[in-house]
């Protein structure tokens, strides 16, 4: 009885993930940031709304830096001399501030929904 | 350069020292050796040292989604883990603890807070891997070290408050925060498949940014505890409900399905008798 159940719970877990898990072929508009000396190049720049866009982080330093944002819901660490993708949106108007977690001080930007 | 390493390191810390000094409070209960926290630490870190060296190349798999993958396949793990052993303890006899059971939990709590320290212990690995040249090196551990004490002390603190309550408070207040770690880690992961379009992002459920800023000393605690999130999209909170509806039903199951064995050996040993 009890493995009916564990099997029914992750049977029904699983058509979950499937479902929820829907790779999505639709290509996103690309903006490109660049990290160098922990300033992000652009550090403010404007993106439709509604829209899902694809953000490639180059980072042109030697050390690690961690793209975040509590707007956006996004956190990633992109290693020195390498580059990292991160999807945001569709994203309601707004402003939705972004920063480096390693350097908050000096890499900070801002994302301008319009 | 000093806050900015304690804030960090203490965020890093704070969950794995919570998630530790609620297991250890749950085998008190069940009377078990503690063993599994030097393996869990020790293994933990090592595996943290490697990813964080190879960070680079998992980055890149799957078209750059490598370490989102590695990062929600551990916070999955760490949920349905939380789920078995909450299970495991609520079949437990205090009184009369069964060793296979207890040893069993064992394994549960070596796999939790090995992927929570994985999975925290990269991160700050690679933060540090980036001043060990600079001249600020010595500022940044020495900040690092503070906020791994802190976080650290409120791990011990958590530990002994849920043990200083009798037996039916504590094992409550341990469910409730167990659940809801369940519900943060599987909410976490939905984020991260987000992040790399592998799950489709709606718009927020709420926004509670003005009440609790997630930037905030209790947004950030609240974080660590309970997951909080102050713009959460539906199918987090679906993730949310997930986790912690998996592990308080792994502690009322066996309640309902009582285990079978047990059941069988009683009367063939009252006839004996």
């Amino acid at each position: 009885m009890n493995r009916l159940i564990i099997k029914r719970i992750l049977f029904y877990f699983g058509l979950l993930l499937a479902i929820a898990v829907s790779p999505i072929s639709q290509a996103a508009p690309i903006i490109k940031i660049e990290i160098k000396d922990h300033l992000f190049y652009p550090s403010e720049f404007s993106v439709p709304a509604n829209t899902k866009i694809k953000l490639l982080i180059i980072n042109n330093d030697p050390t690690p830096e961690e793209f975040e944002s509590y707007e956006l819901n996004r956190e990633k660490v992109i290693i020195g001399n390498s580059k990292a993708v991160i999807f945001i949106g569709p994203l309601s108007p707004g402003t939705y501030p972004f920063f480096g977690e390693f350097y908050p001080k000096t890499a900070q930007g801002k994302i301008l929904v319009n | 350069m000093l806050p900015n390493a304690v804030i960090l390191i203490l965020q890093e810390t704070l969950e794995a020292a919570l998630l530790i000094g609620v297991l250890l409070a749950v085998s008190t209960r069940v009377h078990d050796s503690k063993r599994w926290l030097p393996i869990a630490l020790i293994s933990g870190g090592c595996v943290a040292a490697i990813l964080a060296n190879q960070m680079g190349i998992i980055s890149e798999w799957f078209d750059y989604a490598g370490q989102e993958l590695l990062n929600a396949l551990f916070q999955t793990i760490i949920c349905l883990t939380i789920a078995l052993a909450v299970w495991l303890t609520a079949t437990i006899d205090p009184l009369n603890p069964q060793p296979g059971k207890v040893a069993a939990f064992s394994h549960c709590a070596i796999i939790i807070i090995f992927c929570a320290v994985v999975r925290e212990g990269q991160e700050i690995i690679l933060y540090l891997s980036g001043f060990i040249y600079t001249e600020n090196f010595q500022k940044v551990l020495t900040g690092g070290a503070l906020g791994f004490s802190i976080g650290a002390s409120i791990g011990i603190l958590l530990f002994y408050s849920l043990v200083d309550h009798a037996g039916r408070e504590r094992r409550a207040a341990c469910l409730v925060l167990l659940a809801l770690f369940a519900g943060n880690m599987l909410s976490q992961s939905t984020l991260l498949l987000m992040q790399i379009d592998w799950l489709t992002q709606s718009p927020p459920i709420w926004n509670s940014s003005t009440l609790v800023a997630e930037t905030s000393i209790f947004g950030q605690l609240l974080y660590a505890l309970v997951g909080y999130e102050a713009t959460p999209s539906p199918i987090q909170a679906a993730a949310y409900i997930l986790g912690v509806t998996l592990v308080t039903g792994a502690n009322f199951m066996p309640r309902y399905y009582p285990d079978k064995k047990k059941q069988q050996v009683q009367p063939v040993r009252g006839n004996d008798a």
